[in-house]
């Protein structure tokens, strides 16, 4: 292996939105190890991105996802819904456009009627490679890097290195990934090929820092081993090996997914471990039991994103309409609320405090949230505002969570993820809990039922 | 899925062509009985409740379906948390025995719309008292209701 892997520890967060900043900040920053930041972002705003990092998040470690995938689907994702720009591009992806160059910026060019997908076919020769991997990987090294020492902000950054309040300003990312294209069983080969010329393009040496590459398969690739012994075969060939796997499988709630699925999701990590350690992109407890536990130690790291982030389709959808719900801890899984408030009923946490603390949850949010009465105070967690409206010609109303009732779920939610990483895991002790909380199906049905195909799978994955 | 027809609350069950013209129908004649408040579409913990009247201190709702009663008992059973009654309307039909035992299992009621009565509703199966209600939801139903009721759309 040419180098470990660089990431200082195994949780890490997604930061997606500039909103998400105060989930990231103050108290939360002790809770994770580094963050993954989209490079839509990263072109949306570099400076802002910079002094975040550097004073806010007090130089916390990050790499960029640079999104190349982005342009290999329809364009119509690429375009501007807003009124003013409609069919436009996206101001950010045309940043990344012009940071990228070719052959993306033909494909997708200015001429409406003319925007195409990138093909394989457009990365046909080496100079194309050549160029497109140079690009992708300086826009990762520089594009934070060059607000703090060619920006108006360079002198500020100057003086908080000499005044000693940060000993290590960082401003470059921990690693760099290869550009890199979403693969499917049916049409595997073509993006197969070119995705492993990328990344031993950006590993041959132009990129400065370790390199990660990131591998997106759909999740039928998980349960068809011919498909996954191609992948494998394919980039175990890369030299050197490179500093870290990132897998994205396209759309996969570990909370529904088959045992199938989950074998086969364990047997890819174990079998691109082989060659380098795997970060999983989008990934819940069942990852970090599965790392922790030490089923798979070649899995060193699992990313989520604020609340909803523990997975995410390749190809991006509408939000829909925003529900309330509550992390549970014991089955961890973001539950409905009217199915929240009776699992905490029947865990016996309404009657006081305490035992909402022992029962449910004791996190710094739930301390604050609940101090009297669990039985009205959990509210804080449902509460909604209630719109009336037309649809479909049908008078209708819907319950939009308030400001409030989002805030406390998301740090309730920060503040659980961030002691299951760092809770002092055993697979006996995870099966016990998982056991446990199974008995919460008789009030919450299937919101549960992944806590037995976890436990059926962890089981025989440890041989007990 | 719900389709909508001009409104035209009476004459009510066979002639309603959409569960929308059921609510509305009910509602209609919900309104004219003393002592009783009701509202229509009632947000309830992620659920739109059809119906829900206040009579005295008890809080009922009502789920209207034309067909799938099955998936009206789940949402009724969820109406449980912020009701004291919770109920399924159809229109007239036989009962099965397996539709009586999965009703009493869920703890619902079975409703039919009555022809001509001053009361809108006839029920086929009682609902027991809600085992399940959560008092924060139930107040905030109540809320809505009085805030909501003699409302027109």
């Amino acid at each position: 292996m040419r180098e470990h892997v660089p990431l200082v520890g195994p949780h890490l967060v997604r930061y997606g939105t500039a909103a998400d900043q105060k989930y990231l900040l103050d108290g939360f920053l002790r809770t994770y190890d580094e963050l993954v930041i989209n490079a839509t972002m990263v072109a949306h705003m570099p400076s802002a991105l910079a002094s975040f990092l550097v004073t806010r998040a007090k130089n916390k470690p990050y790499f960029i996802d640079p999104q190349t995938h982005a342009f290999q689907h329809d364009v119509t994702y690429l375009e501007s819904n807003s009124e003013g720009r409609l069919g436009e591009i996206r101001r950010s992806i045309q940043k990344l456009i012009d940071a990228y160059g070719e052959p993306i910026a033909t494909a997708i060019c200015q001429r409406r009627d003319d925007r195409r997908p990138v093909q394989p076919a457009d990365f046909a020769d080496e100079r194309t490679i050549e160029g497109f991997c140079d690009r992708v990987v300086r826009f990762q090294q520089d594009a934070i890097s060059h607000e703090a020492t060619e920006s108006d902000a360079a002198r500020y950054y100057e003086f908080l290195r000499a005044s000693g309040k940060f000993a290590h300003v960082q401003f470059g990312p921990s690693l760099v990934v290869a550009p890199y294209f979403y693969m499917t069983a049916e049409a595997l080969s073509d993006w197969l090929r070119i995705n492993v010329l990328l990344a031993q393009r950006c590993l041959a040496g132009v990129a400065k820092r370790p390199v990660g590459v990131q591998v997106v398969v759909s999740r039928s690739i998980l349960t068809n081993r011919r498909a996954r012994a191609t992948i494998v075969a394919e980039y175990a060939k890369l030299r050197p090996a490179p500093a870290a796997f990132l897998l994205w499988i396209d759309d996969f709630p570990e909370t529904g997914a088959s045992e199938a699925q989950l074998r086969g999701f364990a047997g890819l990590v174990r079998e691109l471990g082989a060659h380098a350690p795997v970060i999983n992109l989008y990934g819940g407890f069942f990852s970090v039991a599965l790392s922790r536990c030490g089923i798979r130690p070649e899995l060193a790291g699992v990313v989520h994103g604020l609340e909803y982030g523990e997975s995410r389709g390749v190809i991006p959808v509408g939000g829909g309409i925003p529900v309330a719900k509550y992390y549970y801890p014991a089955l961890h899984t973001r539950l409905p609320f009217r199915h929240a408030v009776r699992a905490v009923r029947a865990a016996g946490g309404m009657g006081t405090a305490a035992d909402f603390h022992e029962k449910v949850c004791g996190c710094r949010e739930c301390t604050r949230v609940i101090t009297s009465d669990p039985s009205a105070e959990f509210m804080d967690y449902g509460r909604t505002k209630p719109v009336r409206f037309i649809r479909r010609g049908v008078p209708t109303a819907m319950e939009y969570p308030l400001p409030e009732t989002k805030d406390h779920s998301v740090r309730h939610f920060m503040w659980s993820k961030g002691r299951e990483y760092r809770a002092t895991m055993s697979i006996g002790g995870v099966l016990e809990q998982l056991s446990e909380a199974l008995v919460l199906a008789a009030v919450v049905g299937s919101e549960a039922a992944h806590c037995a195909v976890w436990a059926e799978v962890l089981r025989r994955m440890a041989g007990q | 899925m719900k389709s909508c027809q001009p409104e035209n609350p009476e004459p009510v069950a066979q002639q309603c062509g959409c569960e929308w013209q059921l609510v509305q129908a009910a509602l209609h004649r919900l309104a004219a009985c003393n002592g009783v408040i009701a509202c229509c579409q009632v947000p309830l913990l992620g659920r739109c409740v059809d119906l829900v009247y206040v009579r005295g201190a008890t809080v009922t709702t009502v789920e209207f379906k034309l067909t799938d009663w099955r998936r009206a008992l789940k949402q009724a059973s969820d109406h449980r948390l912020g009701a004291d009654y919770a109920y399924v309307c159809t229109p007239r039909r036989r009962i099965s025995l397996e539709m009586r035992t999965e009703f009493g299992a869920a703890g619902v009621g079975l409703l039919f719309l009555s022809e001509h009565a001053r009361w809108p509703f006839e029920a086929a199966v009682d609902a027991p008292r809600s085992t399940d209600m959560w008092r924060p939801a139930r107040e905030g139903v109540l809320d809505f209701v009085l805030a909501n009721s003699g409302r027109s759309w």
